[in-house]
């Protein structure tokens, strides 16, 4: 796949190729077979509005949300109206169980796959789905640059569709503002890309830089001592 | 995306306060040269614009983000940018704009962060150092032989530590001078050789000409001053002596005065020169330029001295000198902003669809801000400092805290927020050097100003200062 050439597509060829793959998905699997995933954030914003464009105004599949319970008040409200605003089959899915004995944001890896990765299996398995579509993108991060726009997952068995791996950062701003897309308030608090509150933060604590830090912090004291500041 | 994309140039003159310029109506003829720039048209000059902070992390971080100290958090011992917003150069690179910056101030670095976007990134470093003069390496040499010769080997290892620093980060801080003149022809180069390559260009510059210690060049030493005073006859050690050992006098102050005014002049010289550069080459009428400060200095106002100390006006009232290019001139340009309004502008300006942060706005769009802010907590440095200099000196809390204000644009009421709910009015237009608070009591118009929709803000920022832990050993 020439990735390079999709990356630097026009805005509206993205578009198309995007819709193209979610007619295909749908036309193979049928609409009770398929669902998309809204988190409030940009990205699957866009991916929502693309299947509206797809089908006359309206999203003819499940919406699922997962509720992990500790996301913004911002996103949940802003789900909530788009799902009434946008007339969405939402279904939300949540790990109640994990919710019980869970200490949220202590241990990262687990809490993140108690309350995301188990209750999207649950979804996919309770709707019976055979093709879930998700609002992935290759600029997105690194660990994103090797996916494909249709990628075969197991437990249960299903095909992950990504139909906006090719649109950049820039290019989810342009589709925002080109179809006067309402958006969660918090990209006008600074955020640039949004999860749980305990863990998404401007600033990097919790990232992965997070062992450097003692570190970075004792050369910049070093720095303003040399600055003389202190 | 809009057909025609400006070039941009952010100079930001580190440690430059707006009340030391003759074109913001200083006694002085500083920046004589820039005036004439305003009253030709070419820069246009905003009256009001704030920082948000009274000294460099914080406040080239609300230049990046559009965002205040206490949304990108770059305060009390986080340096480094957060991760997770969008920095003005990454939006522009995203953008399409080739990204270049000038850095001479070690703090706007690399390892905070600052370099994220830029297509090429030079700070404090060899690079920008000017060569080494045959005479000084023959003095550093016999220097080595003196230690070697008494067998002082501990010592010498100590200075040739400290020389090696030295070359890798320069020493901007004793002569900036070198420093500014390459960046400024380095900016020159970038913008001539890049002028036809069909690609915008973005160049960030920071200079610190005007930042402690005021060294100003022969070209106008002794305009000002008597020629002769240096500032390491007046403060020998580091501005901290005021504070715990010997006060700095008034007649001592007068003279740093002219000092830090002569290196403006300098300032104002090499500007006028850039400007006239790009004039000539055909690259000024393509070009947004905008020139402003970090912060400003005290130079003995309110007993103070350098920054980092309160949100006082001759720390936070910055010049914003401004060149549109004439497809992008705006019809009125507000003479009320902050720094964070240069990342709404720049969206502005290139028809960005990036969401700007409430915090910004732009002023080419006629949306006005309605009030400004300024935050500093991080008085710890300077504690820490004044303790390091005279471990027996006893923190007088009253005259050093953390502080922020609030400064309502249509009646220009700057209210300094202090720690024990202590509040300070005054009245910018009839005290513009904040001389007499007005008294509470009797100030209908802060009954009046509580009541508003700024009133919530006040009252948060009072909670905010009040919360803001103060840790010695931090």
């Amino acid at each position: 796949m020439d990735k390079e050439r999709l990356l630097n597509w026009t805005l509206e060829q993205k578009e198309q190729e995007s819709i193209r793959l979610i007619k295909e998905t749908i036309d193979k699997f049928g609409l009770d077979k398929v669902a998309t995933t809204f988190t409030g954030g940009k990205d699957s914003l866009t991916l929502l509005h693309l299947i509206k464009q797809a089908y006359e105004g309206r999203v003819p599949v499940p919406v699922i949300q997962i509720d992990t319970s500790a996301k913004f008040k911002e996103i949940y409200d802003f789900v909530t109206r788009i799902a009434k605003e946008w007339d969405l089959d939402l279904r939300v899915f949540r790990n109640d169980e994990a919710l019980k004995t869970i200490k949220i944001a202590e241990d990262h890896v687990d809490c993140c796959y108690q309350l995301k990765t188990v209750p999207l299996q649950n979804a996919v398995r309770e709707l019976g789905l055979a093709a879930l579509f998700t609002a992935v993108r290759w600029d997105e991060q690194e660990a994103r640059q090797g996916e494909q726009y249709q990628s075969p997952r197991q437990n249960p068995d299903h095909l992950r569709v990504q139909p906006i791996l090719h649109f950049r950062e820039i290019d989810i701003w342009r589709y925002i503002r080109k179809y006067n897309l309402p958006f969660c308030e918090l990209y006008r608090r600074g955020y640039r890309s949004l999860g749980c509150e305990p863990c998404t933060v401007r600033g990097g604590a919790g990232g992965p830089e997070r062992a450097g830090r003692a570190q970075d912090k004792e050369r910049a004291m070093q720095r303003l001592r040399e600055m003389g500041y202190f | 995306m809009p057909t025609r994309l400006p070039n941009i140039i952010l100079i930001v003159l580190d440690t430059a306060r707006a009340k030391s310029f003759s074109c913001y109506g200083y006694h002085r003829s500083t920046t004589l040269h820039l005036s004439r720039l305003v009253e030709e048209g070419v820069l246009h000059s905003v009256k009001w614009c704030f920082s948000t902070a009274p000294w460099t992390l914080p406040s080239h971080a609300s230049i990046w983000s559009g965002l205040y100290p206490h949304d990108h958090g770059v305060v009390r011992g986080n340096f480094v940018l957060p991760e997770n917003v969008l920095m003005l150069p990454e939006l522009l690179k995203m953008s399409g704009y080739h990204t270049y910056g000038f850095s001479a101030n070690f703090l706007v670095s690399r390892q905070f962060g600052f370099a994220r976007g830029f297509d090429k990134w030079w700070e404090v470093s060899r690079e920008l150092l000017p060569e080494p003069k045959c005479e000084v390496l023959c003095s550093r040499l016999s220097e080595v032989a003196y230690y070697l010769r008494n067998r002082r080997f501990k010592e010498l290892s100590h200075k040739v530590v400290n020389y090696v620093w030295r070359r890798i980060y320069g020493d901007v801080i004793k002569d900036a001078t070198p420093f500014t003149g390459r960046i400024l022809d380095r900016t020159l180069r970038i913008l001539t050789e890049k002028k036809d390559s069909g690609q915008p260009v973005f160049v960030f510059v920071n200079l610190m000409q005007a930042h402690e210690r005021y060294n100003p060049p022969s070209q106008v030493r002794g305009i000002f001053s008597d020629g002769r005073t240096k500032y390491e006859d007046i403060v020998p050690i580091s501005g901290f002596t005021h504070y715990v050992k010997k006060p700095i006098s008034s007649v001592e102050f007068q003279a740093l005065t002219a000092l830090y005014d002569e290196e403006l002049l300098y300032l104002d010289l090499k500007l006028n020169s850039f400007i006239i550069h790009l004039k000539k080459r055909g690259i000024l009428n393509d070009t947004l330029i905008i020139i402003t400060s970090d912060h400003g200095e005290l130079i003995g106002e309110h007993d103070h001295y350098e920054h980092l100390f309160s949100v006082y006006n001759e720390l936070i009232h910055v010049p914003l000198l401004v060149h549109f290019p004439k497809w992008i001139m705006p019809t009125s340009i507000p003479e009320f902003v902050q720094l964070t309004d240069i990342y709404a502008t720049i969206l502005n300006v290139i028809e960005s669809p990036l969401p700007a942060p409430h915090s910004s706005y732009s002023f080419v769009c006629g949306n006005q801000r309605s009030y400004a802010i300024s935050e500093f907590t991080d008085i710890n440095l300077r504690l820490m400092g004044c303790k390091r200099y005279n471990p027996e000196w006893e923190w007088d809390r009253t005259s050093l805290n953390n502080e922020a204000c609030l400064i309502n644009r249509d009646t220009m009421t700057k209210t300094i927020v202090k720690p024990g709910n202590k509040l300070l009015v005054y009245n910018l237009n009839e005290d513009y050097f904040e001389q007499e608070p007005l008294h509470l009591d009797c100030s209908n118009d802060l009954k009046e100003y509580f009541r508003s929709s700024e009133g919530e803000l006040l009252r948060w920022l009072i909670s905010y200062i009040e919360s803001v832990e103060v840790n010695l050993l931090d």
